[in-house]
């Protein structure tokens, strides 16, 4: 037993030296990595800052050769990629491209380690000009999810690339569950870029969770050309999240036609009191004075969240809303009063 | 004497392949962390319009020092919808007057919504600006009131839970709601980093340089958050077991929380108690959920300097932790609750609740059977030597985790004392700490009733609540 614990101890105080040896190599290393860093860093700032300021062509840039100088040159260029807008961002893009970068990340893509592959998808992505769209096109077969949204993304940002629209489609649908946000970029993307393929995205054969992305990207934009087909949705009587959706998405368009079917929602008992809520507070932003008396109806129901929502939009719906808000707040019921007078005089 | 020797045995081998499991775990997630956050372009995700809007709630007793500049530099927080709902818990001192000259706020008409239950709501104030700022004023009723009343007033469908007296770094915010962002439905609750900022340098409610406390206690405290946060809560969120988000700093889903009925009040370990129960209703559920750490959003915390302060904020933390264990025994080894039922939950009961029971006992029969002449001297220094030198070990992997991923702390005198109090913990600090929880356990045992606790305010209550778990 003794011999065993000395053992133990021996291996233990072995691995602590160790893993103090790894501490104190790591680092060394770590700090001669950011000493470099620091070195370098500035001298690719000035040149791109240089470059952007005087507009000077990629020529007059000199490419760079050493690995770790270009990787910075990289970093630099997509951090302030992110911040570029219009002529700037596409003159840097196009420097990228002069300096070898896209052939790089295309050669990336095609890694084994999934990190290089993401690097190679970020670039290509930053960039994407006309010849790093094949490669992104490429990148929708890749087996990492996030290279595919990435590529996805870049496509549907891009110009010219719809023929690539139905393979982007078939990403969203594919991955939404393994990676919803970024699906969710995607379908912003999408709804910025190509409103049209939006359209496939609200088949009611298409997953349900890309129906509920889709309809709060159309609500968000205020993709007006999508407000028939949200109509139609609520005519189909599917689960109530979805119709929270569409209500929620109809009243940030602000569409008038909208409004029958969300009185219809509104009055419809069978559905829960969130959902109701959505399209009361829909029919509050159209501002269309035929619905006060439907919402009215709800200032006196018994759940706090309808009946606020529905005083809420009382107050958006001109005089007659007014009206029935000032009743309200002579209601003898306590709690319909006291919230019907908050709104009054907020 | 055998069995109580096996007993030790057993409850060494199985702390030391849990733990060497977590530190694994944590190493494998802290990489995929940083190749994820790298690749994924952080500001392009939040500035995206389906970002999630959230409410930054912020209880306060007796803050009236501090709480305008916490508000001032929660409303420069890197996050593009939020709203800060300050909640004034009863205090005694004038928060509320200088709240309303600091940010022109005026009484307005607000009825308190029904969903969860806490104290009367005196007063609700805004701003007379455009500032997206709301303090509810309410009788005293502790901090998982006050909580309680922020949730109520939230306005967006997610809530950040942050004490008053915290900081927050320029982009916690961001990295904190990154789970939320990339996975909206899945996602209940995620929690950051707690580190010390004593020692820190402090300008204008933001921590311009990160340094190491100068005060021993403060020190020893870095090495326990390093361990709690690198090693344990970076493990057990990899594996999807994880049992605590710091009440400092956590998001959360309205909806889920207010379905789960919000925060228990009456207890001390609300956060954690909390979390739990989001695990259980969300298993009961049946739908995929994930509960997640994220290992780099920083918030700043005040470690206590006295060892006063200190015992008690131990005490009240074990306290804490066994309430949380005893109302939700019945997760305990059941299967349904898979990881967290099978693994994090006994783990737990052994580890840290038990943990300090166990290992001062073991001290106690140890030299009594030494001096009784049943064991060797030998063999007592030896097993001695590898419990100290394993709890060294799992120190230096939590320290060599943080080095090789974030280095707050890079100079190398920073180093130097970081492994000097790791080597030194283990003698007299460690013991001591132990022996304090035991007297939190000692406390709970005596009272009569679950849930009689002191209820105070919270100005004094844990800046952390980050039980170590080590």
């Amino acid at each position: 037993m003794i011999s065993e614990l000395g053992d133990a101890v021996l291996v233990l105080a072995g691995l602590e030296c160790v893993l103090l040896a790894v501490i104190v190599v790591l680092r060394v290393l770590l700090r001669r990595n950011q000493r470099r860093v620091d070195q370098l860093r500035p001298s690719a700032e000035l040149a791109i800052a240089r470059y952007l300021a005087t507009g000077a062509t990629g020529a007059a840039v000199r490419p760079e050769r050493r690995p770790a100088m270009r990787a910075i040159w990289r970093d630099v260029a997509l951090e302030a990629m992110a911040d570029l807008r219009g002529s700037e961002r596409a003159a840097l893009a196009q420097l990228l491209d002069d300096l070898g970068y896209v052939s790089e990340a295309t050669v990336d893509l095609r890694s084994r380690r999934r990190p290089v592959r993401r690097r190679g998808a970020e670039t290509l992505a930053a960039v994407a000009n006309q010849r790093s769209l094949q490669a992104l096109a490429a990148g929708l077969a890749d087996r990492d999810v996030l290279v595919r949204m990435t590529c996805a993304r870049a496509l549907a940002e891009g110009s010219g690339t719809e023929t690539k629209l139905p393979e982007i489609v078939s990403a969203v649908d594919r991955d939404v569950y393994a990676a919803p946000g970024a699906v969710g970029d995607i379908v912003v993307a999408l709804g910025r870029e190509h409103p049209e393929a939006l359209d496939q995205l609200l088949a009611s054969d298409a997953p349900a969770e890309v129906r509920s992305i889709a309809m709060a990207v159309i609500g968000e934009l205020r993709l007006e050309r999508h407000a028939g087909r949200l109509r139609e949705i609520l005519g189909e009587r599917p689960a109530d999240e979805h119709l929270a959706a569409a209500a929620r998405a109809l009243g940030m368009i602000g569409d008038i036609e909208a409004v029958p079917p969300l009185i219809a929602l509104t009055e419809d008992e069978s559905r829960a009191p969130a959902t109701r809520a959505a399209a009361v507070t829909a029919l509050g932003s159209i501002g269309d004075p035929c619905a006060v008396g439907s919402i009215a109806a709800l200032v006196r129901h018994e759940d706090w969240a309808l009946r606020t929502a529905a005083a809420r939009a009382l107050s958006g719906l001109g005089t007659m809303g007014r009206l029935a808000l000032e009743q309200a707040a002579q209601s003898p019921v306590q709690p319909v009063r006291e919230q019907a007078q908050a709104i009054l005089q907020s | 004497m055998i069995t109580f020797g096996i007993a030790v045995f057993a409850f060494f081998v199985a702390f030391l392949v849990v733990h060497t499991g977590l530190l694994i775990a944590a190493e494998i997630e802290l990489h995929r962390y940083a190749v994820r956050t790298k690749a994924i372009g952080l500001r392009q995700r939040v500035r995206s319009p389906l970002a999630p809007p959230i409410s930054i709630l912020v209880p306060a007793y007796n803050e009236s020092l501090g709480i305008a500049d916490s508000v001032r530099s929660l409303l420069a927080l890197d996050y593009p919808r939020t709203e800060i709902v300050v909640v004034n818990d009863g205090s005694t001192d004038d928060t509320i007057e200088r709240l309303t000259e600091e940010f022109g706020l005026r009484r307005i008409s607000r009825p308190t919504p029904p969903y969860l239950k806490h104290t009367p709501v005196r007063g609700v104030y805004a701003p007379t600006s455009d500032l997206r700022l709301l303090v509810v004023d309410k009788e005293n009723g502790g901090k998982a009131d006050s909580l309680n009343a922020g949730i109520n007033f939230a306005s967006y469908p997610l809530f950040c839970a942050v004490d008053g007296d915290s900081i927050l770094e320029q982009d916690a915010l961001v990295k904190t709601a990154l789970p939320f962002i990339e996975d909206p439905i899945r996602t209940v609750a995620s929690g950051g980093l707690i580190r010390i900022a004593n020692g820190c340098r402090i300008d204008a409610g933001r921590v311009t340089e990160a340094r190491l406390p100068a005060e021993k206690l403060p020190m020893f405290q870095v090495i326990e958050y390093a361990r709690a946060f690198f090693a344990a809560r970076t493990g057990w969120s990899a594996i999807g077991g994880l049992l605590l988000i710091s009440g400092a700093f956590g998001i959360f889903r309205t909806d889920m929380v207010i379905a789960a009925g919000g925060y228990r009040t009456g207890i001390v370990g609300e956060d954690m108690e909390l979390v739990l129960r989001l695990h259980r209703i969300c298993r009961l559920r049946g739908k995929p959920y994930r509960i997640i750490y994220v290992p780099d959003p920083v918030c700043w915390t005040e470690a206590p300097v006295g060892a006063s302060v200190l015992r008690r904020q131990r005490r009240r933390w074990h306290r804490g932790l066994i309430e949380a264990l005893y109302i939700h025994r019945r997760m305990m080894g059941n299967p349904r609750y898979r990881v967290v039922g099978l693994i994090a939950l006994p783990s737990m009961l052994l580890f840290e609740a038990l943990g300090p029971l166990i290992e001062l006992a073991g001290y106690g029969v140890s030299i009594a059977a030494l001096v009784a002449g049943a064991i060797a001297p030998l063999g007592f220094v030896l097993f001695l030597a590898v419990a100290i030198l394993y709890g060294q070990f799992l120190t230096l992997g939590a320290i060599a985790l943080e080095d090789a991923t974030f280095n707050r702390y890079p100079a190398w005198g920073d180093l130097r004392r970081l492994l000097g109090y790791a080597f030194a913990e283990s003698f007299g600090f460690r013991q001591m700490m132990h022996l304090w929880r035991l007297e939190g356990f000692w406390q709970l045992i005596r009272k009569s009733e679950w849930g009689a606790m002191d209820r105070r305010g919270f100005s004094g209550s844990s800046p952390g609540q980050s039980r170590s778990s080590h």
